[in-house]
């Protein structure tokens, strides 16, 4: 962590609100990319992005100076979106869980025309959502840090204060895990992603 | 070379120690590059939850929604005082509902006084708040001490922290009246309790230790998400 942030965080332990705007406006959209991906909805990412940082307002006394504060926000957003996607689905079991788009924007992976390519886009995502939901949380972490942000397993282990060994069995078994459930549907659909 | 899928996966995220073999192992064995193709597909398929642009204006909405709800923060202060008091039971269980809401060193007399002010509601929001900052904080030792990967003396002392802590927070949910959660921690403290007074070795956490942890870490999980669904 720089010595700036390292800093904002310090102020914002001593109750600085301005120390904390920065680093809400710093992380706003990787934590709510994060949750989108969790939560296939923009304004359900929202909510569980305000969660997230009154989340980490109230538990920053417990944060390592030595960890990273992106990969301990980052963890905590995905837990916030899964709680946020179980409450949505324990209240509207039967609703459609994945969006075409939300508030008029469109999705970034795809903007196929093809009806049948876009079920098969949506069935996808919400397959996956579901798979990485259902994962043990260090499995789930392990796959978003992994795949979507870059992380090393090195960085991995240490957001997950775990040894790298377990990082990487983390992701092996979550990967394992989503191949299982999307290798099949990709087989059956015989459509590549566009 | 013999590679498994697990040497794949490290390939394709660029972890794997020895990539140019990895490499020649693809060129030469049409099998094991039939595997990899089949790996390389479905983890495409991830990119069907590739997220879009938020809609612009993110930060200043998101100040505005956070701002409001900023109390001052707990200071490391609160873990002490929620520990000492657990040797007062009808003491602790105001103590700590004060110590959440004033944020100073609460004396007796000030507990009392500020226990009077509150009503039912408020009692039973702090309490909930308290619990799931607690379940929060047991959920990543258990974690932990399931993966096998951690430090035993670490978890020892972290342990023996949250079993004086889940002790006031057991008789606080019996006092509120929050049965399942006084029984997941009631099944917590037997559990907190061998690992705070597990040998102090360097050898591995047995299977059966992580098993348990793993067991209790759903368990805390649940009761977290159903104390927030009384919130």
């Amino acid at each position: 962590m720089d010595v700036a942030e390292l800093e904002r965080v310090r102020r914002a332990r001593r109750g600085d609100s301005e120390a904390f705007r920065a680093i809400v406006e710093a992380y706003s959209q990787p934590l709510w990319r994060a949750a989108f991906r969790v939560l296939g909805d923009g304004a359900a990412a929202e909510d569980a992005v305000q969660n997230t940082f009154l989340r980490a307002w109230r538990s920053l006394d417990r944060f390592d100076e030595k960890a990273e504060l992106s990969t301990w926000l980052y963890r905590i957003a995905i837990n916030a979106a899964i709680d946020l996607r179980r409450e949505r689905k324990r209240r509207e079991p039967f609703s459609a869980p994945v969006p075409e788009d939300f508030n008029g924007q469109a999705r970034a992976a795809s903007e196929t025309p093809d009806p049948q390519k876009s079920a098969v886009w949506r069935d996808l995502a919400d397959r996956a959502q579901d798979v990485i939901a259902e994962l043990p949380e260090a499995e789930r972490t392990a796959i978003l840090l992994r795949h979507f942000e870059g992380c090393s397993i090195a960085e991995i282990a240490a957001a997950l204060g775990s040894g790298e060994n377990a990082a990487k069995q983390a992701v092996f078994r979550a990967v394992h895990k989503l191949r299982a459930v999307l290798g099949p549907l990709m087989e059956d659909s015989r459509h590549e992603p566009a | 070379m013999s590679l498994r899928d697990d040497d794949l996966i490290l390939f394709f995220y660029g972890e794997h120690d020895a990539p140019a073999e990895v490499e020649r192992e693809l060129a030469s064995d049409p099998d094991l590059a039939r595997r990899y193709e089949t790996l390389v597909r479905e983890l495409s398929a991830l990119r069907a939850i590739e997220a879009p642009q938020p809609r612009p204006g993110l930060e200043g909405r998101m100040w505005a929604r956070v701002e409001p709800e900023l109390s001052p923060p707990r200071s490391v202060f609160g873990w002490r005082w929620a520990a000492a008091a657990a040797a007062v039971a009808v003491i602790a269980f105001g103590g700590f509902l004060a110590g959440r809401m004033i944020q100073t060193t609460p004396d007796e007399g000030k507990v009392v006084e500020t226990i009077k002010g509150f009503s039912p509601d408020q009692r039973a929001r702090v309490l909930q708040a308290a619990l799931a900052d607690h379940l929060e904080s047991s959920q990543r030792l258990l974690l932990e001490v399931a993966n096998g990967g951690g430090s035993i003396d670490e978890e020892r002392a972290v342990a023996a922290v949250l079993l004086d802590d889940n002790r006031l927070y057991r008789r606080a949910a019996q006092l509120a009246g929050e049965r399942r959660v006084a029984a997941v921690l009631g099944e917590l403290q037997g559990l907190l309790a061998d690992i705070a007074g597990a040998p102090a070795s360097s050898g591995p956490r047995s299977p059966q230790a992580r098993a348990q942890s793993e067991d209790m870490l759903f368990k805390v999980r649940v009761a977290r998400n159903n104390l927030k669904g009384l919130s």
